[in-house]
Protein backbone atom coordinates (compact mmCIF):
# COMPACT_ATOMS: atom_id res chain seq x y z
CA UNK A 1 0.00 0.00 0.00
CA UNK A 2 2.39 2.23 0.97
CA UNK A 3 4.66 1.61 -2.26
CA UNK A 4 1.00 1.95 -4.44
CA UNK A 5 0.68 5.63 -2.60
CA UNK A 6 4.40 6.26 -3.60
CA UNK A 7 4.43 5.25 -6.92
CA UNK A 8 1.02 7.71 -7.06
CA UNK A 9 2.27 10.83 -5.91
CA UNK A 10 5.58 10.31 -8.58
CA UNK A 11 3.53 9.24 -11.51
CA UNK A 12 1.04 12.81 -10.75
CA UNK A 13 4.47 15.16 -10.34
CA UNK A 14 5.75 13.34 -13.47
CA UNK A 15 2.42 14.04 -15.53
CA UNK A 16 1.90 17.27 -14.81
CA UNK A 17 5.66 18.10 -15.16
CA UNK A 18 5.30 16.85 -18.56
CA UNK A 19 3.86 19.61 -20.71
CA UNK A 20 3.11 16.98 -23.75
CA UNK A 21 1.03 15.07 -21.55
CA UNK A 22 -0.40 17.57 -19.67
CA UNK A 23 -1.49 19.51 -22.77
CA UNK A 24 -2.72 16.44 -24.89
CA UNK A 25 -4.85 14.94 -22.07
CA UNK A 26 -6.60 18.22 -21.45
CA UNK A 27 -6.31 21.07 -23.53
CA UNK A 28 -7.18 18.88 -26.65
CA UNK A 29 -10.68 17.30 -24.91
CA UNK A 30 -11.62 21.20 -23.36
CA UNK A 31 -10.46 22.55 -27.17
CA UNK A 32 -13.16 20.05 -28.87
CA UNK A 33 -15.59 20.79 -25.79
CA UNK A 34 -15.71 24.33 -26.44
CA UNK A 35 -16.02 24.03 -30.15
CA UNK A 36 -18.18 21.79 -30.79
CA UNK A 37 -20.37 22.56 -27.86
CA UNK A 38 -20.59 26.18 -28.43
CA UNK A 39 -21.24 25.48 -32.49
CA UNK A 40 -23.89 22.95 -31.57
CA UNK A 41 -25.56 25.14 -28.99
CA UNK A 42 -29.27 25.21 -29.07
CA UNK A 43 -29.44 21.73 -31.97
CA UNK A 44 -31.51 18.79 -30.56
CA UNK A 45 -31.02 15.42 -31.61
CA UNK A 46 -34.04 13.96 -33.47
CA UNK A 47 -32.81 10.65 -32.97
CA UNK A 48 -32.46 10.28 -29.20
CA UNK A 49 -35.92 12.04 -28.52
CA UNK A 50 -34.86 15.43 -29.26
CA UNK A 51 -33.00 16.14 -26.11
CA UNK A 52 -30.21 18.76 -26.64
CA UNK A 53 -26.73 17.95 -28.62
CA UNK A 54 -24.53 18.71 -25.56
CA UNK A 55 -26.97 16.25 -23.17
CA UNK A 56 -25.57 13.91 -25.48
CA UNK A 57 -21.86 15.58 -26.19
CA UNK A 58 -20.90 15.81 -22.95
CA UNK A 59 -20.73 12.98 -21.56
CA UNK A 60 -19.44 11.05 -24.97
CA UNK A 61 -16.21 13.73 -25.02
CA UNK A 62 -15.59 12.88 -21.55
CA UNK A 63 -15.03 9.46 -22.74
CA UNK A 64 -12.97 10.94 -25.46
CA UNK A 65 -10.91 12.50 -22.84
CA UNK A 66 -10.47 9.12 -20.69
CA UNK A 67 -9.41 6.88 -23.52
CA UNK A 68 -7.10 9.65 -24.39
CA UNK A 69 -6.02 10.29 -20.82
CA UNK A 70 -5.75 6.37 -20.29
CA UNK A 71 -4.94 4.72 -23.35
CA UNK A 72 -2.70 7.14 -25.29
CA UNK A 73 -0.88 8.27 -22.26
CA UNK A 74 -0.03 4.39 -21.30
CA UNK A 75 0.70 3.37 -24.55
CA UNK A 76 3.01 6.13 -25.55
CA UNK A 77 4.28 7.08 -21.61
CA UNK A 78 5.13 2.89 -21.30
CA UNK A 79 6.73 2.71 -24.90
CA UNK A 80 8.76 5.98 -24.11
CA UNK A 81 10.04 4.37 -20.82
CA UNK A 82 10.66 1.04 -22.53
CA UNK A 83 12.73 2.21 -25.26
CA UNK A 84 14.73 5.04 -22.74
CA UNK A 85 15.70 2.13 -20.87
CA UNK A 86 13.92 3.59 -17.63
CA UNK A 87 11.73 0.08 -17.46
CA UNK A 88 14.79 -1.89 -17.50
CA UNK A 89 16.21 0.09 -14.74
CA UNK A 90 13.41 0.12 -12.55
CA UNK A 91 13.46 -3.61 -12.82
CA UNK A 92 16.58 -3.84 -11.47
CA UNK A 93 14.82 -2.21 -8.05
CA UNK A 94 12.82 -4.08 -5.70
CA UNK A 95 9.72 -2.25 -6.90
CA UNK A 96 7.87 -4.73 -7.84
CA UNK A 97 5.68 -5.15 -11.18
CA UNK A 98 2.08 -4.80 -9.59
CA UNK A 99 3.10 -1.56 -7.83
CA UNK A 100 4.36 0.21 -11.09
CA UNK A 101 1.45 -0.90 -12.98
CA UNK A 102 -0.89 0.06 -10.12
CA UNK A 103 0.67 3.43 -9.62
CA UNK A 104 -0.12 4.45 -13.11
CA UNK A 105 -3.71 2.76 -13.35
CA UNK A 106 -4.39 5.40 -9.98
CA UNK A 107 -2.44 7.75 -11.28
CA UNK A 108 -4.83 7.55 -14.60
CA UNK A 109 -7.84 7.67 -12.34
CA UNK A 110 -6.91 10.53 -10.74
CA UNK A 111 -6.76 12.08 -13.96
CA UNK A 112 -9.83 10.50 -15.42
CA UNK A 113 -11.89 12.31 -12.12
CA UNK A 114 -10.44 15.16 -12.62
CA UNK A 115 -11.46 15.59 -16.57
CA UNK A 116 -14.74 14.37 -15.53
CA UNK A 117 -15.49 17.11 -13.02
CA UNK A 118 -14.05 20.00 -15.17
CA UNK A 119 -15.94 18.40 -18.51
CA UNK A 120 -19.41 17.99 -16.57
CA UNK A 121 -19.07 21.08 -14.72
CA UNK A 122 -18.26 23.40 -18.05
CA UNK A 123 -21.12 21.21 -19.71
CA UNK A 124 -23.30 22.45 -16.55
CA UNK A 125 -22.36 25.83 -16.08
CA UNK A 126 -22.07 26.91 -19.95
CA UNK A 127 -23.81 24.94 -21.82
CA UNK A 128 -27.10 23.92 -20.01
CA UNK A 129 -26.51 20.71 -19.37
CA UNK A 130 -28.24 18.21 -17.02
CA UNK A 131 -25.78 17.02 -14.05
CA UNK A 132 -25.78 13.20 -14.57
CA UNK A 133 -29.37 11.64 -13.10
CA UNK A 134 -27.79 8.53 -12.16
CA UNK A 135 -24.46 8.55 -10.49
CA UNK A 136 -23.47 5.62 -9.52
CA UNK A 137 -23.84 3.84 -13.05
CA UNK A 138 -21.25 6.82 -14.32
CA UNK A 139 -19.02 6.29 -11.57
CA UNK A 140 -19.07 2.68 -12.62
CA UNK A 141 -18.72 3.18 -16.35
CA UNK A 142 -15.82 5.45 -16.05
CA UNK A 143 -13.70 3.24 -13.45
CA UNK A 144 -14.47 0.38 -15.55
CA UNK A 145 -13.25 2.39 -18.66
CA UNK A 146 -10.28 3.95 -16.79
CA UNK A 147 -9.32 -0.34 -15.91
CA UNK A 148 -10.34 -1.39 -19.64
CA UNK A 149 -8.09 1.41 -21.80
CA UNK A 150 -5.37 1.78 -19.26
CA UNK A 151 -4.95 -2.01 -19.85
CA UNK A 152 -5.51 -1.62 -23.68
CA UNK A 153 -2.79 0.91 -23.36
CA UNK A 154 -0.47 -1.50 -21.58
CA UNK A 155 -1.34 -4.24 -24.38
CA UNK A 156 -0.57 -1.62 -27.88
CA UNK A 157 2.66 -0.26 -25.86
CA UNK A 158 4.22 -4.21 -26.47
CA UNK A 159 3.50 -4.02 -29.90
CA UNK A 160 5.08 -1.26 -30.44
CA UNK A 161 8.77 -1.61 -31.63
CA UNK A 162 10.37 1.97 -30.87
CA UNK A 163 9.33 5.58 -30.05
CA UNK A 164 9.42 6.44 -33.79
CA UNK A 165 6.09 4.07 -34.54
CA UNK A 166 4.74 5.08 -31.76
CA UNK A 167 2.19 7.98 -32.81
CA UNK A 168 1.26 6.13 -36.00
CA UNK A 169 0.51 2.86 -34.28
CA UNK A 170 -1.21 4.27 -31.06
CA UNK A 171 -2.86 7.38 -32.44
CA UNK A 172 -4.02 6.26 -35.71
CA UNK A 173 -6.81 3.70 -34.64
CA UNK A 174 -7.72 5.63 -31.84
CA UNK A 175 -8.48 8.61 -34.18
CA UNK A 176 -10.29 6.48 -36.85
CA UNK A 177 -11.94 4.99 -34.03
CA UNK A 178 -13.94 8.63 -32.23
CA UNK A 179 -15.04 9.25 -35.43
CA UNK A 180 -17.06 5.73 -35.67
CA UNK A 181 -17.99 5.90 -32.23
CA UNK A 182 -20.03 8.60 -31.87
CA UNK A 183 -17.78 10.99 -30.22
CA UNK A 184 -18.70 13.78 -32.10
CA UNK A 185 -22.55 12.76 -33.21
CA UNK A 186 -24.85 9.99 -32.46
CA UNK A 187 -24.23 7.47 -35.06
CA UNK A 188 -27.79 5.43 -36.06
CA UNK A 189 -27.34 2.02 -35.33
CA UNK A 190 -27.95 0.56 -38.29
CA UNK A 191 -25.18 1.70 -40.57
CA UNK A 192 -22.30 -0.23 -41.36
CA UNK A 193 -20.02 2.57 -38.59
CA UNK A 194 -22.00 1.38 -36.02
CA UNK A 195 -21.54 -1.86 -35.99
CA UNK A 196 -17.90 -1.99 -36.86
CA UNK A 197 -17.74 -0.02 -33.59
CA UNK A 198 -19.53 -1.89 -31.30
CA UNK A 199 -17.00 -4.35 -31.69
CA UNK A 200 -14.30 -1.98 -30.20
CA UNK A 201 -14.87 0.04 -26.88
CA UNK A 202 -14.73 3.10 -27.49
CA UNK A 203 -18.24 3.38 -28.59
CA UNK A 204 -19.66 1.49 -25.52
CA UNK A 205 -18.24 3.51 -22.83
CA UNK A 206 -19.62 6.88 -24.69
CA UNK A 207 -23.33 4.89 -24.41
CA UNK A 208 -22.36 3.71 -21.07
CA UNK A 209 -21.11 7.17 -19.96
CA UNK A 210 -24.45 8.80 -22.01
CA UNK A 211 -26.33 6.49 -20.35
CA UNK A 212 -26.15 8.47 -17.15
CA UNK A 213 -27.08 11.74 -18.68
CA UNK A 214 -30.16 10.52 -20.69
CA UNK A 215 -33.20 12.04 -19.18
CA UNK A 216 -35.39 9.16 -21.25
CA UNK A 217 -33.46 5.91 -19.28
CA UNK A 218 -35.28 4.30 -16.60
CA UNK A 219 -34.43 1.89 -14.19
CA UNK A 220 -31.43 1.42 -12.69
CA UNK A 221 -29.38 2.99 -15.24
CA UNK A 222 -26.42 0.26 -15.49
CA UNK A 223 -25.87 -0.48 -19.14
CA UNK A 224 -25.04 -4.53 -18.62
CA UNK A 225 -24.27 -4.77 -22.72
CA UNK A 226 -22.16 -1.91 -22.70
CA UNK A 227 -19.97 -2.94 -19.23
CA UNK A 228 -19.50 -6.25 -20.46
CA UNK A 229 -17.85 -5.42 -23.59
CA UNK A 230 -15.33 -3.20 -21.51
CA UNK A 231 -14.59 -5.74 -19.22
CA UNK A 232 -13.74 -8.08 -22.47
CA UNK A 233 -11.68 -5.82 -23.63
CA UNK A 234 -9.87 -5.12 -20.21
CA UNK A 235 -9.45 -8.91 -19.80
CA UNK A 236 -8.47 -9.39 -23.34
CA UNK A 237 -5.85 -6.44 -23.22
CA UNK A 238 -4.50 -7.64 -19.24
CA UNK A 239 -4.09 -10.83 -21.37
CA UNK A 240 -1.94 -9.84 -24.01
CA UNK A 241 -0.03 -7.22 -21.74
CA UNK A 242 0.92 -9.65 -19.24
CA UNK A 243 2.29 -12.06 -22.13
CA UNK A 244 4.04 -9.89 -24.18
CA UNK A 245 5.01 -6.91 -21.88
CA UNK A 246 9.14 -6.45 -21.77
CA UNK A 247 11.14 -4.41 -19.74
CA UNK A 248 13.64 -3.98 -21.76
CA UNK A 249 14.44 -1.97 -24.90
CA UNK A 250 14.58 -3.04 -28.56
CA UNK A 251 18.04 -2.55 -30.37
CA UNK B 1 31.22 -17.27 1.34
CA UNK B 2 31.65 -15.04 -2.15
CA UNK B 3 29.23 -12.43 -2.91
CA UNK B 4 28.89 -13.82 -6.68
CA UNK B 5 29.64 -17.71 -7.93
CA UNK B 6 29.28 -18.72 -11.40
CA UNK B 7 29.89 -22.58 -13.00
CA UNK B 8 30.20 -23.10 -16.55
CA UNK B 9 27.71 -20.47 -17.50
CA UNK B 10 26.22 -20.93 -21.05
CA UNK B 11 24.09 -18.53 -22.57
CA UNK B 12 22.85 -19.26 -26.39
CA UNK B 13 20.72 -17.07 -28.29
CA UNK B 14 19.09 -19.67 -31.13
CA UNK B 15 22.47 -21.35 -33.00
CA UNK B 16 24.80 -18.33 -31.34
CA UNK B 17 26.36 -19.69 -28.30
CA UNK B 18 27.40 -16.01 -26.40
CA UNK B 19 28.65 -17.00 -23.74
CA UNK B 20 30.03 -20.92 -23.70
CA UNK B 21 31.02 -22.08 -20.12
CA UNK B 22 32.20 -19.25 -17.93
CA UNK B 23 33.61 -20.10 -14.19
CA UNK B 24 33.56 -16.45 -11.83
CA UNK B 25 34.07 -15.73 -8.36
CA UNK B 26 33.88 -12.69 -6.78
CA UNK B 27 34.58 -12.14 -3.02
CA UNK B 28 32.70 -10.00 -0.48
CA UNK B 29 34.17 -6.83 -0.47
CA UNK B 30 36.54 -7.30 -3.69
CA UNK B 31 36.21 -5.40 -7.34
CA UNK B 32 36.51 -7.66 -10.10
CA UNK B 33 36.62 -6.06 -13.56
CA UNK B 34 35.13 -8.09 -16.59
CA UNK B 35 37.20 -7.01 -19.74
CA UNK B 36 36.60 -8.42 -22.85
CA UNK B 37 35.75 -6.66 -27.03
CA UNK B 38 32.31 -6.00 -27.87
CA UNK B 39 30.77 -9.70 -28.49
CA UNK B 40 33.28 -11.31 -25.38
CA UNK B 41 29.68 -11.96 -23.97
CA UNK B 42 30.62 -9.51 -20.88
CA UNK B 43 27.26 -8.25 -21.21
CA UNK B 44 25.42 -11.66 -21.28
CA UNK B 45 27.24 -12.55 -18.60
CA UNK B 46 26.58 -9.67 -16.05
CA UNK B 47 22.96 -9.83 -17.41
CA UNK B 48 22.74 -13.36 -16.07
CA UNK B 49 23.93 -11.97 -12.63
CA UNK B 50 21.72 -8.97 -12.33
CA UNK B 51 18.22 -11.02 -13.30
CA UNK B 52 17.60 -9.55 -16.51
CA UNK B 53 18.32 -12.61 -19.32
CA UNK B 54 17.63 -16.38 -18.62
CA UNK B 55 20.99 -19.00 -18.75
CA UNK B 56 20.97 -21.67 -20.93
CA UNK B 57 23.07 -23.65 -18.41
CA UNK B 58 25.31 -23.72 -15.27
CA UNK B 59 25.13 -22.99 -11.57
CA UNK B 60 24.84 -19.28 -10.95
CA UNK B 61 24.87 -18.10 -7.06
CA UNK B 62 24.30 -14.10 -6.09
CA UNK B 63 24.35 -13.27 -2.54
CA UNK B 64 23.51 -16.84 -1.84
CA UNK B 65 20.08 -16.46 -4.32
CA UNK B 66 19.66 -18.12 -8.06
CA UNK B 67 19.03 -15.26 -9.85
CA UNK B 68 16.53 -17.16 -11.96
CA UNK B 69 14.63 -17.80 -9.25
CA UNK B 70 14.91 -14.36 -7.27
CA UNK B 71 17.14 -11.75 -6.39
CA UNK B 72 17.47 -10.14 -2.86
CA UNK B 73 16.97 -7.05 -5.14
CA UNK B 74 17.09 -4.71 -1.83
CA UNK B 75 21.08 -5.60 -1.31
CA UNK B 76 21.92 -5.03 -5.10
CA UNK B 77 22.59 -1.71 -7.07
CA UNK B 78 22.43 -1.99 -10.68
CA UNK B 79 24.05 0.68 -12.97
CA UNK B 80 23.12 -0.02 -16.70
CA UNK B 81 25.17 0.58 -19.20
CA UNK B 82 22.25 3.21 -21.33
CA UNK B 83 19.48 3.73 -19.26
CA UNK B 84 17.45 7.21 -18.67
CA UNK B 85 14.90 8.78 -15.47
CA UNK B 86 12.64 10.82 -15.31
CA UNK B 87 13.22 13.81 -17.38
CA UNK B 88 10.62 16.42 -15.76
CA UNK B 89 11.80 15.48 -12.16
CA UNK B 90 15.10 17.10 -10.20
CA UNK B 91 18.27 15.43 -9.81
CA UNK B 92 16.80 14.99 -5.88
CA UNK B 93 13.32 14.05 -6.97
CA UNK B 94 14.71 10.98 -8.56
CA UNK B 95 16.76 10.22 -6.27
CA UNK B 96 14.22 10.46 -3.20
CA UNK B 97 11.82 8.25 -5.25
CA UNK B 98 14.26 5.64 -6.06
CA UNK B 99 15.06 5.52 -1.87
CA UNK B 100 11.58 5.06 -1.33
CA UNK B 101 12.01 1.65 -2.97
CA UNK B 102 14.38 -0.08 -0.57
CA UNK B 103 14.27 -0.28 3.41
CA UNK B 104 17.76 0.91 4.31
CA UNK B 105 18.39 4.15 1.72
CA UNK B 106 21.40 6.32 1.59
CA UNK B 107 19.97 9.89 2.46
CA UNK B 108 19.80 11.67 -0.99
CA UNK B 109 22.28 14.39 0.20
CA UNK B 110 24.93 12.20 1.07
CA UNK B 111 24.58 10.40 -2.32
CA UNK B 112 24.41 13.50 -3.98
CA UNK B 113 27.92 14.79 -3.18
CA UNK B 114 29.40 11.41 -3.30
CA UNK B 115 28.60 11.28 -6.89
CA UNK B 116 29.21 15.27 -7.42
CA UNK B 117 25.81 16.58 -8.20
CA UNK B 118 24.66 18.43 -4.69
CA UNK B 119 24.91 21.78 -6.92
CA UNK B 120 22.64 20.07 -9.76
CA UNK B 121 20.14 19.26 -6.81
CA UNK B 122 17.65 21.19 -7.95
CA UNK B 123 17.67 20.91 -11.74
CA UNK B 124 15.85 18.90 -14.14
CA UNK B 125 17.36 15.48 -15.45
CA UNK B 126 16.57 16.23 -19.19
CA UNK B 127 18.43 19.51 -18.03
CA UNK B 128 21.81 17.38 -17.36
CA UNK B 129 24.56 16.94 -19.72
CA UNK B 130 25.62 13.35 -20.78
CA UNK B 131 28.65 13.21 -17.96
CA UNK B 132 25.71 14.39 -14.90
CA UNK B 133 23.33 12.30 -16.00
CA UNK B 134 25.65 9.28 -16.17
CA UNK B 135 26.55 10.19 -12.72
CA UNK B 136 23.17 10.01 -11.36
CA UNK B 137 23.22 6.63 -13.20
CA UNK B 138 25.38 5.65 -10.65
CA UNK B 139 23.89 7.68 -7.64
CA UNK B 140 20.47 5.72 -8.14
CA UNK B 141 22.64 1.87 -8.24
CA UNK B 142 23.98 2.81 -4.88
CA UNK B 143 20.54 4.73 -3.24
CA UNK B 144 19.86 1.29 -1.48
CA UNK B 145 23.00 0.94 0.63
CA UNK B 146 23.72 -1.91 -1.65
CA UNK B 147 25.87 -4.63 -0.47
CA UNK B 148 26.68 -5.57 -4.51
CA UNK B 149 27.15 -3.54 -7.26
CA UNK B 150 27.21 -4.12 -10.95
CA UNK B 151 28.73 -1.24 -12.65
CA UNK B 152 28.53 -1.72 -16.63
CA UNK B 153 30.81 0.67 -18.36
CA UNK B 154 30.61 3.33 -15.78
CA UNK B 155 33.20 5.93 -16.87
CA UNK B 156 32.57 5.54 -20.94
CA UNK B 157 32.11 9.18 -22.26
CA UNK B 158 33.38 10.93 -19.25
CA UNK B 159 35.94 13.28 -19.50
CA UNK B 160 39.36 12.59 -17.76
CA UNK B 161 38.74 14.61 -14.79
CA UNK B 162 35.23 12.67 -14.50
CA UNK B 163 37.17 9.63 -14.62
CA UNK B 164 39.08 10.49 -11.89
CA UNK B 165 36.30 11.49 -9.73
CA UNK B 166 34.40 8.41 -10.46
CA UNK B 167 37.19 5.89 -9.50
CA UNK B 168 37.33 8.33 -6.24
CA UNK B 169 33.59 7.05 -5.91
CA UNK B 170 34.55 3.57 -6.43
CA UNK B 171 36.89 3.50 -3.94
CA UNK B 172 35.30 4.55 -1.31
CA UNK B 173 32.80 2.74 -2.24
CA UNK B 174 34.62 -0.18 -1.86
CA UNK B 175 36.22 1.23 1.62
CA UNK B 176 32.43 0.33 2.94
CA UNK B 177 32.95 -3.05 2.06
CA UNK B 178 30.40 -3.03 -0.92
CA UNK B 179 31.21 -5.89 -3.44
CA UNK B 180 31.59 -4.31 -7.05
CA UNK B 181 31.50 -6.27 -10.54
CA UNK B 182 32.76 -3.64 -13.15
CA UNK B 183 32.58 -4.21 -16.75
CA UNK B 184 35.01 -2.16 -18.77
CA UNK B 185 36.40 -1.09 -21.72
CA UNK B 186 39.76 0.86 -20.21
CA UNK B 187 42.47 -1.19 -18.85
CA UNK B 188 43.30 1.89 -17.08
CA UNK B 189 40.29 1.52 -15.48
CA UNK B 190 40.37 -2.19 -14.38
CA UNK B 191 44.49 -1.24 -13.06
CA UNK B 192 43.03 1.85 -11.05
CA UNK B 193 40.06 0.05 -9.54
CA UNK B 194 39.92 -3.54 -9.57
CA UNK B 195 41.62 -6.05 -7.40
CA UNK B 196 41.51 -8.55 -9.92
CA UNK B 197 40.58 -9.19 -13.41
CA UNK B 198 39.08 -11.56 -15.53
CA UNK B 199 39.45 -11.19 -19.09
CA UNK B 200 36.71 -12.72 -21.59
CA UNK B 201 37.11 -13.49 -25.29
CA UNK B 202 35.04 -15.57 -27.17
CA UNK B 203 32.39 -16.61 -24.69
CA UNK B 204 35.24 -17.65 -22.62
CA UNK B 205 37.70 -16.90 -19.87
CA UNK B 206 40.90 -16.45 -21.44
CA UNK B 207 42.36 -14.70 -18.15
CA UNK B 208 42.11 -14.02 -14.68
CA UNK B 209 43.96 -12.20 -12.09
CA UNK B 210 45.15 -9.23 -10.18
CA UNK B 211 46.04 -6.27 -12.74
CA UNK B 212 49.90 -6.42 -11.92
CA UNK B 213 50.51 -10.43 -12.73
CA UNK B 214 47.64 -10.90 -15.19
CA UNK B 215 48.71 -12.94 -18.45
CA UNK B 216 52.39 -13.41 -17.09
CA UNK B 217 52.73 -9.72 -17.38
CA UNK B 218 55.22 -9.47 -14.17
CA UNK B 219 56.94 -12.91 -15.91
CA UNK B 220 57.31 -11.53 -19.48
CA UNK B 221 60.56 -9.49 -19.15
CA UNK B 222 60.56 -6.17 -19.50
CA UNK B 223 61.04 -4.31 -23.27
CA UNK B 224 64.00 -1.74 -23.39
CA UNK B 225 63.83 0.61 -26.50
CA UNK B 226 66.28 3.13 -28.00
CA UNK B 227 67.43 4.75 -31.01
CA UNK B 228 71.50 4.64 -31.90
CA UNK B 229 73.36 6.11 -34.88
CA UNK B 230 75.04 2.82 -35.21
CA UNK B 231 73.86 -0.82 -34.90
CA UNK B 232 74.34 -2.11 -31.16
CA UNK B 233 75.71 -5.55 -30.34
CA UNK B 234 71.70 -6.38 -29.49
CA UNK B 235 68.45 -5.38 -30.33
CA UNK B 236 65.98 -5.34 -33.35
CA UNK B 237 64.91 -2.56 -35.45
CA UNK B 238 61.30 -2.29 -34.65
CA UNK B 239 59.16 1.02 -35.79
CA UNK B 240 62.72 2.95 -36.20
CA UNK B 241 63.80 1.78 -32.99
CA UNK B 242 65.75 -0.67 -31.46
CA UNK B 243 63.81 -2.82 -29.21
CA UNK B 244 64.74 -6.09 -26.81
CA UNK B 245 62.90 -7.86 -24.30
CA UNK B 246 64.58 -9.35 -21.42
CA UNK B 247 64.64 -10.93 -18.09
CA UNK B 248 67.49 -9.77 -17.10
CA UNK B 249 67.18 -6.14 -17.36
CA UNK B 250 69.99 -5.03 -15.02
CA UNK B 251 73.14 -6.93 -16.83
CA UNK B 252 71.61 -5.85 -19.56
CA UNK B 253 71.32 -2.34 -19.63
CA UNK B 254 75.07 -2.44 -17.99
CA UNK B 255 76.24 -3.93 -21.47
CA UNK B 256 74.10 -1.79 -23.39
CA UNK B 257 75.39 1.55 -21.78
CA UNK B 258 79.38 0.20 -21.59
CA UNK B 259 78.50 -0.13 -25.74
CA UNK B 260 77.33 3.41 -25.34
CA UNK B 261 80.33 4.92 -23.44
CA UNK B 262 82.73 2.69 -25.74
CA UNK B 263 82.25 3.56 -29.06
CA UNK B 264 80.36 7.35 -28.31
CA UNK B 265 77.16 6.35 -29.66
CA UNK B 266 74.70 8.19 -27.63
CA UNK B 267 71.22 6.60 -26.70
CA UNK B 268 68.79 8.48 -27.40
CA UNK B 269 64.79 7.93 -26.03
CA UNK B 270 66.10 5.16 -23.86
CA UNK B 271 62.87 3.63 -22.45
CA UNK B 272 62.46 0.19 -19.92
CA UNK B 273 59.29 -1.00 -19.18
CA UNK B 274 56.77 -3.91 -18.58
CA UNK B 275 54.54 -4.84 -21.03
CA UNK B 276 51.09 -2.27 -20.46
CA UNK B 277 48.24 -4.13 -19.36
CA UNK B 278 46.68 -3.69 -22.61
CA UNK B 279 49.60 -4.99 -24.35
CA UNK B 280 48.43 -8.05 -22.33
CA UNK B 281 45.07 -7.76 -23.24
CA UNK B 282 45.33 -7.18 -26.97
CA UNK B 283 47.85 -10.62 -27.16
CA UNK B 284 44.97 -12.14 -24.99
CA UNK B 285 41.76 -11.40 -27.19
CA UNK B 286 43.30 -11.14 -30.54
Amino acid sequence: MRLLAWQLRWEQKTFWRNPQSAFFTFAFPLMFLVVFATLNSGEHLKELGGISYNQYFIPAILAFGLMSACYSNLAMGLTERRETGALKRLRGTPLPAWALVGGLLLSSLVVTVLLAVITIAAGVAFYDVHPPYRVLPLLVALTLGTVTFCALGIAVSTLVPNNEAAPAIVQFPFFLLNFISGVFFPVASSSVLHQIAAYFPLSHLVDASFGAFDPRVTGSGFRGTDLAVLAAWAVGSTYVAVRRFRWEPHR
Amino acid sequence: MSAIEVEGLRVTYGAVEAVRGVDLRVEQGEVLALLGPNGAGKTSTVEVLEGFRTRTAGRVDVLGHDPAVDLPRQRIGVVLQESSSDPYLTVAEVLRKFGGYYDHPRPVEDVLAMVGLTDKAGARVRTLSGGQQRRLDVGLGIIGSPELVFLDEPTTGFDPSARRDAWDLVRQLTGDGTTVLLTTHYMDEAQALADRVVVLAGGLVVAEGPPATLGGRDSQGVMIRFDAAHTPPFGERVGGLWEFRTDEEVAMLHRLTAWSLDTGTPLTGLTVARPSLEDIYLELTS
